[in-house]
């Protein structure tokens, strides 16, 4: 028993959730253990992104019933007590399916701060500008990103593809433990969505687990997940390997939501 | 006391400027107690009223005239003013409106507003108001069918009391100004509107407002009920003769907005602007209000002011209603010495209320142009929202614009806007224009109709025609 | 007349029975003799304003008016060592030109460095009226007609006229044309409060900094005004500044405020801009408990440009008021506004910008923007951007926003690990440093970014 608990990082357990009085999740279960990457399918209004939101602690998401419990220092603890800040400093890492512009504020400072804030949770020395530029980097080329985006204000007057770029470079600086990628896929061409997988795989380690949540199958060709679940009215319908999403591919979903 | 009013038209370009010729009823020149007490009794008002007019005038005697908007004009001697001017009457009154004097008949012919049953307009019901009085009201029983009142206030004053005596001054009180205060003494006659719970009014509700005396100034009250889920379209006109005095216009319109009610409210005004050399014209001193008083109600207020020597108007909305929504929508139009100073005021008083305001000007000639505008958000006013643009256009150097926005925020969850420019119709756009063929009047024409197209395409299609038909024919005088 | 007045006319007969007022007869300044009594004439009869005063519609100095007013003394040598920490943090982390102390109005010359560059005049009134360098004694005449009560028909307020009256000396920087200064010429203005003050509040002393500055034809250079004081003292500075920008000069000028939490703040800013030249304003309120700010520029002739910006970042029960007045006299003028202002607490923010475009204006270009930042519930602003325009042939706009911060914003740094007080922090800062890096200078830049992070240290926000 100890040992099975452990061995788990995330733990969703009948999760009800409602936004702007609307029950989106209803009773949904989820087990995600480290090194697993899962695939969460569903169609659209299915509360794909209510799931996202919740696992980093939105606001505007209530939680009416159902338990998160996430692993720190093997134990299990309650998630959904966290504030958001304290769940990224956690490990608990979001890429947001519309990365939000903020004029102003210098990509670099905000990721350094940000990087700065998860080291001092954990009691380590904060990195200076030099040792921070030194370190990002080498983090850039995951990317393939031009450095000139690290002086711009955050995500403004950045393309789509450079938006979920630019998410991923903060998953690769930030080493988050779990990571839900919300619809990372979406709006991206061919080339932007190999540098965003190929990013992914390399951030993929047997210690961390990330979570897939797309619409299409198509990202699936180049992050292969270990399971795929179907979600639908708020709930997780099937779970498969990734023939699942292939078959999803070919059937459309209507055969599993009735 | 009778006389016949017989100023000569001045000519001009203002095909509204003649006079009737008609005997009329008025009062002696002059403001007092007993004038007041003349006029209530001529009207056979109940006691209730004449109190609160004098009421009304014992405040204003201990008002100042305000001096903030950036007009001017000569002092105005209130003694030297007729108060109270009708059509004289046959004792019994015309019974129906085929009745009425043929002169009567004739002059809202003359104005595009046949009242007689077989020439009446279809789609709008007209209250016409000739001078002091309403004189007729069309489309009667097609409303009545509705349960929709629309009278003249005098007559609602004896059949609707209660209704009159419980909104009358509920949303613009006799001390909220000088104007205010004036007309709620003297008023002689103006629209009462009551549409009933979750009526739909069938048809637009209109009333035309004509000054036809000399030295006769004009003080119409309008009330507009829109009960609980109702709806009601509402339009004003106005003419006058073109005469060398001045005349003094000062209306107080209220409109009151139950939960889910929705009241628009649309004047194309085009009152006698003065002549060429800025001599005579109407001063326009209107207080127009709103109180969206219930949830979700909605109230728009939709101008073209191209009329009058002189205006001072700002129609406002006090959002109460949690949820109620308010809007402004203006094209003002000056040219030669007109002054224009004219706006809104939005008071947001209600959990989540809106307003937008869009403003247009138009400044040809020597004529002054100023917006003036208050948004304000209480702190009660929780998620309030504001939109405001305010524009200007100048053609010609010897005109002016000024853009006067007042915003007050006492509430930190709002979220305001407010953008404005200032601009003149460019060379290239004029020259683009012409080289596809319009001569330079239709390029202008058609250069302020797209810089007044938000405002237009919120007045019901007719009077948007109408509106179009009129800036142009102002634009051709004023554009050389 | 209320209490403030009659304790000024007192002042002000006193130290004509003492000559205590500088002598300004057969000096190049003999005409601000003049002005000094027409002054006295205005704020005596017309009183501090009201707010039945439109300029003063948001804006109550009944603080000021009702108050025992003391004319601040020249400070002692235990006083300037009292004040040694107040000089301290008044200090900019920035190499100077020149730098000039005040403290009460009163030149401190151990604490100032007088510059060394030709063609370059960094000094107090005193040692100006001394000056032989005719360029200094002629363009200290020629002020007469930019800057004289005739050039503005008595539109100033109460304030600036106090301080014509009662002004004991004054910074003089005058750049000779084609001088070209690259550092900051930092003008330093400490009031010191007085210890009584600080036991009766309704005591308040006041002091009346002034600046008298004159670039030359194809001159550039930086000014900083500093304006500074200790937090408890309970003081009202009426600080006039009047700025002369000669033919295609180019002038940056700060106004850097940061009066102590119990000071109030009202001066004013007038600048003359002749052909050719440009203006970069920035007037920054961090401190006082009331401060109001009026800026007139005067765009006089052809090709003259100004850009004019401001930031206010106040919390607690502070009052900030900016008013500015951009005359575009003649044509082929620009100007440019941006005012940004962050507020939290209960605090309270005013702005009204006039643009007045004259007939003869033709082809000038005006903007002018205000954004607001509303971190708190109870906060207020009024803001009144105003056009007047006579002029067809011309551009302008203006605009205001109010809002606050947004709470996507707020998630997406928390989602970050970033926690909500650094997250206000970098967001407001984001939001305020706008018009920092709008200034030309890297140098000036550089002074001013330090000054606006510890500013936004501290916000909070407590709107959903």
């Amino acid at each position: 028993m100890e040992k099975d608990m452990a061995q788990t990082l995330l733990e969703i357990r009948d999760l009800h959730a409602s936004v702007e009085g609307k029950h989106v999740l209803k009773g949904l279960n989820l087990t995600i253990r480290p090194g697993e990457v899962h695939a969460i399918m569903g169609p659209n209004g299915s509360g794909k992104s209510t799931l996202s939101k919740v696992i980093a602690g939105h606001p505007a998401y209530e939680v009416t019933a159902g338990s998160v419990r996430y692993e720190i220092n093997f134990q299990m603890r309650d998630l959904l007590e966290m504030e958001p800040d304290v769940r990224a400093k956690e490990g608990i890492f979001l890429a947001f399916q519309y990365p939000i512009e903020v004029p102003g504020v210098s990509n670099i400072a905000f990721l350094r701060t940000s990087f700065n804030a998860i080291l001092k949770h954990q009691g380590s020395q904060e990195l200076d500008e030099t040792q921070f530029a030194e370190f990002v980097n080498k983090k850039l080329e995951i990317v393939k990103m031009d450095p000139r985006f690290l002086d711009r204000p955050v995500n403004v007057g950045f393309s789509g593809g450079e938006k979920k770029r630019n998410e991923i470079l903060q998953m690769a600086v930030l080493s988050p433990r779990v990571a839900f990628l919300d619809e990372t896929d979406s709006g991206l061409d061919i080339d932007a969505l190999r540098i965003v997988a190929d990013g992914v795989n390399r951030l993929r380690t047997k210690d961390n687990a990330i979570v897939l949540v797309t619409h299409y199958q198509r990202l699936l060709d180049y992050v292969v997940p270990d399971f795929v679940h179907v979600l639908a009215d708020g709930r997780i319908v099937e779970t498969g390997d990734k023939s699942l999403a292939v078959t999803l591919e070919a059937r459309g979903y209507d055969w599993l939501v009735k | 006391m009778e006389q016949k009013s017989s100023a000569a038209a001045v000519g001009g370009d203002y095909k509204y400027g003649f006079v009737t010729d008609i005997e009329t009823d008025t009062v002696p020149k002059g403001l007092n107690e007993d004038i007041i007490r003349m006029i209530s009794a001529k009207k056979n008002e109940p006691e209730w009223m004449l109190e609160y007019r004098l009421k009304a005038f014992r405040h204003w005697q201990t008002m100042e005239e305000p001096t903030w908007a950036n007009v001017q004009y000569p002092k105005i001697d209130f003694q030297d003013i007729i108060y109270y001017s009708a059509p004289k009457k046959n004792a019994e009154g015309p019974k129906t409106l085929d009745e009425l004097d043929p002169e009567l008949l004739k002059t809202f012919e003359r104005l595009g507003i046949p009242l007689s049953e077989q020439k009446r307009i279809s789609g709008v019901a007209v209250d016409a108001v000739f001078d002091s009085v309403s004189v007729g009201t069309t489309h009667k029983d097609t409303l009545a069918k509705h349960g929709v009142i629309f009278c003249s206030i005098s007559e609602a004053m004896h059949t609707h009391g209660d209704l009159v005596r419980k909104y009358l001054g509920s949303v613009v009180p006799i001390s909220d100004n000088f104007y205010a205060a004036l007309n709620a003494a003297v008023f002689t006659d103006g629209s009462f509107v009551y549409v009933p719970k979750g009526v739909t009014c069938p048809i637009d509700l209109s009333t035309y407002f004509r000054i036809n005396a000399s030295e006769t100034g004009q003080f119409e009250r309008t009330l507009v009920i829109a009960d609980e889920g109702s709806f009601v379209n509402y339009l004003e006109g106005c003419t006058a003769p073109q005469r060398d005095e001045n005349q003094l216009h000062a209306a107080v319109v209220e409109l009151i907005a139950l939960d889910h009610a929705e009241i628009k409210y649309s004047t194309v005004q085009n009152w006698y602007t003065g002549d060429k050399e800025g001599r005579g014209g109407i001063y326009n001193f209107v207080t127009k209000r709103g109180k969206c008083a219930g949830r979700e109600s909605k109230i728009s207020w939709t101008q073209v002011e191209s009329g009058s020597a002189i205006t001072w108007k700002y129609p406002s909305c006090v959002l109460l209603g949690e949820g109620s929504q308010g809007a402004f929508y203006s094209v003002a139009l000056t040219h030669d010495y007109m002054q224009a100073d004219t706006g809104t005021k939005m008071i947001h008083v209600g959990k989540n209320t809106k307003s937008t305001i869009i403003s247009k000007g138009i400044s040809t000639g020597h004529s002054k142009n100023s917006y003036r505008g208050q948004v304000k958000i209480m702190p009660s006013a929780e998620g309030a929202r504001n939109y405001s643009q305010c524009d200007s256009m100048l053609v010609g150097d010897k005109s002016s614009a000024n853009t006067y926005p007042y915003i007050e925020v006492k509430n930190s969850t709002a979220v305001l806007e407010h953008e404005a420019s200032t601009s003149r119709i460019s060379e290239d756009q004029l020259f683009y224009l012409q080289s596809r063929g319009l001569d330079t009047e239709q390029a202008i024409s058609m250069l302020v109709q797209g810089f007044c197209k938000d405002v237009f395409k919120q007045l019901p299609l007719e009077f948007s025609v109408e509106a179009v038909k009129l800036i142009e024919m102002k634009l051709e005088n004023s554009v050389g | 007349m209320n209490q403030a007045i009659e304790n000024f006319k007192q002042i002000f007969a006193e130290l004509q029975a003492h000559r205590a007022l500088p002598a300004l007869a057969g000096t190049p300044l003999a005409w601000l003799e003049r002005e000094r009594e027409l002054a006295v004439e205005k704020w005596s009869v017309d009183g501090l304003p009201t707010r039945k005063l439109e300029a003063w519609k948001y804006t109550s100095v009944q603080a000021i008016s009702d108050a025992e007013i003391v004319d601040a003394g020249g400070p002692d040598a235990r006083a300037l060592a009292e004040l040694e920490s107040v000089h301290e943090s008044a200090r900019m982390q920035v190499a100077v030109a020149a730098e000039l102390v005040f403290v009460n109005g009163r030149f401190i010359p151990q604490w100032s460095t007088l510059p060394h560059i030709a063609g370059l005049h960094v000094l107090s009134l005193a040692a100006a009226l001394r000056s032989d360098v005719p360029y200094v004694r002629n363009v200290l005449s020629a002020m007469r007609e930019t800057f004289g009560s005739a050039a503005h028909k008595g539109a100033e307020t109460a304030f600036a006229a106090l301080n014509t009256s009662l002004f004991r000396d004054a910074a003089v920087v005058i750049a000779e044309d084609d001088c070209f200064v690259g550092s900051p010429i930092i003008l330093t203005f400490i009031q010191s409060g007085t210890a009584s003050s600080r036991v009766a509040p309704q005591r308040m002393t006041a002091v009346y900094p002034k600046v008298l500055a004159h670039f030359g034809r194809h001159s550039q250079g930086h000014v900083i005004e500093n304006h500074i004081g200790p937090n408890g003292a309970t003081y009202v500075s009426t600080s006039l500044s009047d700025l002369h920008l000669g033919d295609s000069s180019h002038v940056s000028y700060v106004k850097l405020q940061r009066e102590g939490d119990h000071g109030f703040h009202v001066g004013t800013t007038r600048v003359f801009q002749a052909r050719d030249s440009r203006l970069d304003s920035l007037q920054i309120s961090l401190g006082a408990k009331l401060a109001r700010h009026d800026l007139k520029v005067r765009l006089a002739a052809p090709g003259a440009e100004a850009v004019v910006d401001g930031l206010y970042i106040v919390r607690d029960h502070q009052h900030v008021d900016n008013h500015t007045a951009i005359e575009h006299a003649v044509g082929d003028t620009r100007s440019d506004q941006l005012y940004k202002g962050v507020l939290d607490d209960e605090s309270r923010a005013v702005f009204n910008g006039r643009i007045w475009i004259n007939q003869d204006a033709q082809r000038s270009n005006s903007s002018q923007l205000n954004n607001n930042l509303i971190l708190s519930m109870k906060a207020e602003i009024d803001t009144k951007p105003e056009l007047e325009i006579f002029a067809d042939d011309v551009k302008a706009g203006h605009g205001a926003t109010v809002g606050r911060l947004d709470p996507e914003h707020l998630f997406y740094f928390q989602s970050r690990a970033i926690d909500p007080a650094s997250a206000v922090a970098m967001l407001a800062e984001g939001f305020a440093q706008e018009v920092v890096f709008r200034r030309g200078s890297a140098v000036v830049r550089e002074a001013l970014l330090p000054l606006v992070r510890q500013a936004v240290r501290g916000l909070k926000v407590s709107v959903r």
